[in-house]
């Protein structure tokens, strides 16, 4: 079968969709990573958990979305900075510790989540109904606003980091933890902020992904693979790396599919990774060390 | 002194034989009670341990209705029925061990299982090379590893595998819309004999325009109606998938606007609850509208809210009506020995022979897989039209072509 124009537009808007969601989970690692030098093996339950409090603030207290959004921001934010305090600051030094606590922590919260939530599949209300007709292609509209929410969360992390005190100080900690001591930046404070910032991307991530597909205790692996592999062909810690690689992602799951079926898409991050790491293993923006 | 100690022992003896004969007189032989340990391999843990624990709370369920009723009668013993369940992990090996535990620790001559087809072929390899019969408790496609044939004398299948309702499908979608006669296929990758829906459907007057197949673990399904709908159809038929509502979701956010058929037993409600008011119109769906349900699927919810504080899973009707029929199978068979009980389910052959809440049902399968060990029951057709679930009834399904 012929595939028109159409189908190719589709696909490209929704491998920008997929790419953006990417882009939230990956922005929150590499901030964690960035200061705290911890791989956030949990944030993939941060994503679940937060796409869950969307759910039941929608269900049970018929919360508008955009408002149920937001106080799930908040909450995650909180856990965040509650786990970095009580989990991880303990454990800085020791970096093989925070991997073990950071692997129990995801199977603690995904083994919860199952508890608490049950394993029935759910749905989070759609951010919009039908499509946008633009020139013939139909266009899914809760696609297109994913995009808008998820760049608009993107600027603002953006012009915080840019423009703020406390983002240039999160970002001279990422850059030189010993000189950012050293001008009296507190690496707590720092790691706690990039905590409850990444917490915060990742339960908005997880909102317009529980939005988008289905809802279960399980939906957070899936994410974080892919928030790694943006991290490994973006560079370790570099946010524009991250906004490269989760474009990249976002395409060839979006449009690979439809070019050249499941497979190819299946494999393309693999491949993309494999060649990342025998070419420059530091990712795109990553430093030699 | 000797002569009144033998008196007196004479007349105790005497006594005691009278007591005896008083009390045993005219009452019937009281029948030895004893225990039918019955096994049960699905998925306990994990992603889809919502569908195994439902389905094996159903049989459980069902067994407790016998039990509280006095048991089972058979062949002059009364037997009170207990289910072993065991976790399968959707994994072979595992499964495989399980079975073991059951036939030969438990001493269970009869295994239900399980829902993924490579579990189902080792849980049969296990019951055959100990003389257990696997009831089969779900196929995704017909013909499978796992499934019934005339090589395998110790496997029954309990369950109706989702295309046989395709003509019944098909035949209500001709009926309801005449005008629409253009059909897209997007099935889950389980083998299902494609094949043969085109093949029913183009006797119908159906034009199949195409088909895709998506893998396993698929959340997103833009990309497979994306391709769909470029061949604009009237009519896209997601087959047998429990991600239907999400399909549907996806269908009518690209604009289709057409008829959507699901095979899955998936309740119609639960399509309702995700695809939404505004996404669920014209259809077709082969699950059973809860609203609708006969006295005896009101008896497996009562017993089920009765017992379990999660809300009624409603997939779990099907093992509980597969549960009633190898009830009856026992019976008819009057043994708890697997063969008899494998010949009694394959003299049931005649329309109504036995009955389960869906209605009454048979066994066949003889032309299609050789042997008469597939249970042939009415299904459910629902239809979805503005937010409203309209049950349509049920159809008999064909299980020999």
């Amino acid at each position: 079968m012929d595939l028109p124009v159409q189908a190719v537009w589709q696909g490209m808007i929704n491998g920008l969709a997929l790419g953006w969601i990417y882009v939230l989970m990956a922005l929150g690692l590499t901030l964690i990573f960035g200061i705290m030098h911890i791989m956030q093996f949990a944030h993939g339950e941060i994503y679940m958990i937060g796409a869950y409090v969307v759910y039941y603030l929608t269900a049970s207290f018929k919360l508008p979305l955009v408002v149920a959004t937001a106080l799930s921001m908040v909450v995650m934010a909180t856990a965040g900075l509650i786990l970095e305090r009580f989990i991880f600051r303990p454990l800085k030094e020791d970096w093989l510790s925070a991997v073990v606590a950071t692997t129990g922590l995801t199977l603690i919260l995904q083994s919860g989540a199952v508890v608490v939530f049950g394993l029935y599949e759910r749905s989070i209300p759609l951010l919009a109904h039908g499509p946008f007709n633009i020139a013939g292609i139909m266009v899914p509209k809760d696609r297109v606003i994913a995009v808008v929410v998820a760049v608009v969360l993107s600027l603002f992390l953006y012009l915080f980091l840019k423009t703020t005190k406390y983002g240039q100080a999160m970002v001279a900690s990422a850059q030189n933890p010993e000189g950012a001591v050293l001008q009296g930046i507190s690496p707590n404070k720092m790691a706690a902020m990039a905590m409850a910032i990444g917490c915060a991307l990742a339960a908005a991530g997880g909102t317009l992904a529980g939005s988008l597909f289905a809802l279960s205790p399980f939906m957070g692996l899936p994410p974080l693979v892919k928030g790694m592999t943006i991290i490994v062909i973006g560079g370790m810690g570099s946010l524009p790396g991250a906004f490269i690689a989760g474009m990249i992602l976002g395409f060839i799951d979006g449009l690979v599919p439809i070019l050249l079926g499941h497979a190819w898409a299946a494999m393309g991050p693999l491949l993309l990774v494999i060649t990342i790491l025998v070419i420059k293993p530091q990712g795109f923006f990553g430093h030699a060390e | 002194m000797k002569t009144n100690f033998s008196n007196v022992l004479i007349i105790m003896l005497t006594l005691l034989m009278t007591t005896a004969l008083v009390f045993t007189a005219d009452s019937p032989v009281q029948a030895d009670t004893k225990k039918l340990k019955v096994g049960m391999i699905m998925p306990l843990s994990g992603p889809i341990s919502v569908v195994g624990v439902g389905l094996t709370r159903a049989v459980e369920l069902y067994f407790n209705k016998i039990n509280e009723a006095g048991g089972l009668q058979l062949g002059g013993d009364t037997y009170m029925l207990e289910l072993i369940a065991e976790d399968s992990k959707v994994d072979p090996t595992v499964s495989a061990t399980a079975t073991k535990k059951l036939v030969y620790k438990d001493g269970c001559r009869f295994v239900f299982g399980a829902i993924a087809p490579p579990v189902a072929a080792a849980i049969y390899q296990v019951c055959a090379k100990a003389k257990a019969l696997h009831l089969i408790t779900w196929i995704d496609a017909p013909g499978l590893a796992g499934d019934v044939s005339p090589k395998k004398p110790y496997a029954v299948r309990l369950c109706i595998s989702s295309d046989a309702g395709w003509e019944m499908d098909y035949d209500y979608l001709r009926k309801t819309y005449p005008e629409a006669k253009n059909l897209f296929i997007v099935a889950p990758d389980l083998g299902l004999p494609i094949d043969r829906a085109i093949k029913v459907a183009k006797e119908r007057g159906l034009n199949v325009l195409g088909h895709e197949l998506w893998e396993d673990g698929t959340v997103d399904f833009l990309p497979y109606y994306t391709k769909a709908l470029a061949a604009k159809p009237d009519v896209i038929q997601a087959m047998c998938s429990a991600q239907a509502g999400y399909q549907l979701r996806t269908a009518r956010q690209l604009g289709f606007k057409g008829i959507f058929i699901s095979d899955a037993p998936t309740a119609p409600a639960f399509i309702l609850s995700l695809a939404g008011p505004e996404g669920s119109h014209d259809v077709i769906s082969n699950g059973m509208d809860m609203n609708s349900a006969t006295p005896g699927m009101k008896e497996c919810m009562n017993r089920w809210a009765k017992k379990y504080k999660e809300p009624f899973f409603s997939d779990s009707i099907i093992t509980w009506v597969e549960a009633e029929v190898f009830i009856q199978a026992l019976k008819k068979a009057d043994s708890v020995d697997p063969k008899k009980v494998v010949a009694a389910f394959e003299s049931m052959t005649a329309p109504g022979s036995f009955q389960t809440a869906f209605g009454p049902g048979h066994m066949g399968g003889d032309k299609r897989f050789g042997v008469n060990r597939v249970v042939v029951r009415p299904m459910p057709i629902s239809r979805l039209m503005n937010g409203k679930i309209e049950f349509v009834g049920f159809k008999m399904p064909v299980v020999d072509k």
